[in-house]
């Protein structure tokens, strides 16, 4: 009786050939599209090439095979780029925390709170060239409203952008604003599948609002802030658009006070080729590959001791 | 008797107490929200850059001070010098040529992808799927130069193809987020289609794509946001200005000069309408779609 009908579900000859076939699209296109660009990258990375054109290139000496990796290890500006990338994650933290103070103040009976949820993922689906346009208009020395509201408490006028102390501040506070909403709408979710009953039982057991939280609430939500603080370091190591765009006359920031290591890796092979080329850039590449591999490593690592999957 | 009504209305008065302060800080936040959205969209509407340039902000101009010279300029000032089309114009029709490719046949080819990964049981599926799965933990942009080096090589830099194509495979968050949801569709259902005589092409159109279209909507939603927002791969691929995407086209005209403020911020209002727009129409799709993928992982 064990049904022929229903054949798709047993490893058939027939299955392994036409699974195979109907799931290879996305991994044909990793293949070519991935797989390939990654090896050349490393190829790349042990060559003197300078400009796009691969017919130019050439392996470097077996002697100096690491010399573009040693380029840029001793490349001061290399190391301002990293040391500015760290800086910018620091938004991240900043943003989880504030996305889980509004997730846990909307967790409760409130009227309009589907307003509020709206509106506060507004920025993370918008163009982020407008909002850098719309930021450079807030944060404008003569006439943005940042100036204009801390005036009124008597502050002088700050060059928010053409200064190198207060670039960087300044792309965070942005940053926050633009990534609340994603940490919000995932907190909110996960909110909302912790088990009241835990609650409920402490509070009969005489658990304060506060102890609740840090002793039931937040534990069932540490898988999720784990998943948004890994995700969310590897796409903040990467940050290069907001960077590129918000600064035209002065690219990368007064002093490089905004230049990412993508950034770094963009002026090196499309802006600066003739001095570093193609060797350089694709060595910073690896470099960046390798300081995101170790801090998701660190944060497996470290995540042991912090979350709860119960 | 009067000492539990006395705990009940301290009970009540800080509820209330708690409700306000609830509500004054949702309230901040969205202020700080807002506020920077309307200030662009009043500046795209006033008439002269002195009065969008004046301190201190004019929250409410007058009636006359207000006009469409911000967005009369933005579609006839900047042209592009080969065609002499409106430059805004083109960008639009390039992003949407660019968009409506990518979204449905990559779509169509994760859906696909899913489809074997949750229905189809192969001997390939865990090492596929395991691949797949790990390219997503890879930071994309060690892939940026060798990519624009092999395209310029093949002479496709400068087209359309290399934002399109490579696109067009599908990509392992939509499989993995699909392949979830189409997991949740009973046995039983693709059995009895079984039973009438259907096939993966039937079972997969008649009933897991119309069983699925919420899941599918919010992938092609964050699809097609992700792709009309890109900046980083149209920056370095396209060069002729007729080519330009909006991003590239709005970068390009104001990320230098801010000359007139008007005409800059009516350019960020538009490109910021249609995904809002398609946020605020498609949002509970949207949103289920961003915390399937993100909690199940």
């Amino acid at each position: 009786m064990e049904n022929h009908i229903y054949k798709a579900g047993k490893k058939t000859a027939k299955n392994n050939v036409i699974g195979a076939l109907l799931a290879s699209p996305p991994l044909i296109g990793l293949l070519l599209f991935t797989a390939v660009p990654l090896v050349f990258s490393l190829l790349l990375s042990f060559s003197g090439l300078k400009g796009f054109d691969v017919s130019d290139m050439r392996f470097l000496p077996a002697g100096e095979l690491f010399a573009n990796y040693k380029t840029v290890l001793a490349h001061g500006l290399f190391w301002k780029s990293l040391l500015n990338t760290l800086y910018a994650a620091a938004a991240l933290p900043l943003s989880i925390v504030l996305a889980l103070l509004l997730a846990q103040l909307l967790n409760q009976k409130l009227r309009g709170k589907k307003i509020f949820r709206t509106l506060y993922f507004i920025p993370f689906v918008c163009s982020i060239i407008a909002l850098t346009q719309m930021w450079r208009m807030l944060l404008n020395t003569q006439y943005g409203i940042l100036n204009e509201f801390f005036g009124a408490f008597g502050i002088a006028k700050i060059n928010w952008l053409g200064d190198s102390k207060y670039f960087m501040p300044s792309m965070i506070v942005m940053g926050v604003w633009q990534t609340i909403g994603f940490n919000f709408i995932l907190l909110s979710a996960a909110l909302t599948n912790v088990n009241p009953g835990y609650g409920e039982a402490a509070k009969v057991d005489g658990a304060g609002a506060w102890t609740r939280f840090w002793r039931i609430t937040l534990p069932a939500l540490t898988p999720t802030l784990f998943y948004l603080l890994v995700m969310g370091l590897i796409a903040s190591l990467q940050e290069f658009t907001r960077f590129q765009a918000i600064n035209q006359t002065v690219p990368g920031g007064p002093d490089n006070a905004g230049l990412t290591v993508v950034y770094y890796m963009y002026r090196m092979s499309f802006e600066q080729n003739i001095t570093y080329g193609m060797g350089p850039a694709n060595a910073a590449a690896w470099l960046l590959t390798a300081v995101v591999m170790l801090i998701t490593f660190l944060n497996f690592r470290l995540s042991k001791k912090w979350v709860s999957y119960d | 008797m009067t000492e539990t009504a006395a705990k009940k209305r301290r009970g009540r008065v800080s509820r209330a107490v708690k409700s306000t302060f609830s509500y004054a800080v949702l309230a901040a936040f969205a202020l700080a929200f807002l506020i920077p959205f309307y200030i662009i969209l009043i500046t795209s509407f006033k008439a002269t850059n002195r009065l969008a340039t004046s301190t201190p902000f004019v929250w409410l101009p007058a009636f006359r001070d207000l006009g469409w010279d911000g967005y009369r300029n933005l579609f006839t000032e900047y042209t592009v010098t080969k065609t002499g089309a409106s430059m805004v114009l083109t960008g639009v029709k390039n992003t949407f040529l660019v968009a409506v490719p990518v979204v449905f046949v990559g779509m169509l080819a994760s859906c696909v992808s899913a489809y074997a990964f949750a229905k189809i049981d192969f001997r390939l599926k865990k090492t596929m799927f395991g691949a797949l799965l790990f390219s997503m933990m890879l930071p994309g942009i060690v892939l940026l130069i060798p990519s624009f080096v092999i395209f310029d090589f093949l002479y496709l830099t400068d087209t359309f193809f290399p934002l399109i194509v490579p696109a067009m495979f599908g990509s392992a968050a939509g499989v993995f987020f699909l392949r979830q949801f189409f997991s949740g569709i009973p046995d039983e259902l693709l059995d009895a289609g079984r039973i009438d005589g259907m096939g993966h092409a039937r079972i997969f159109l008649q009933i897991m794509i119309p069983l699925s279209l919420p899941a599918i909507l919010a992938q092609a939603v964050l699809g097609f946001i992700a792709c009309y927002n890109d900046y980083l791969n149209p920056l370095i691929y396209l060069r002729q200005e007729e080519k330009y995407t909006l991003q590239i086209a709005l970068q390009m005209f104001s990320g230098g000069n801010m000359t007139h403020l008007p005409t800059v911020m009516a350019g960020a209002v538009l490109a910021l309408i249609p995904t809002i727009a398609v946020y605020l129409v498609a949002q509970k799709y949207f949103v289920a779609g961003i915390t399937m993928s993100g909690l199940k992982a």
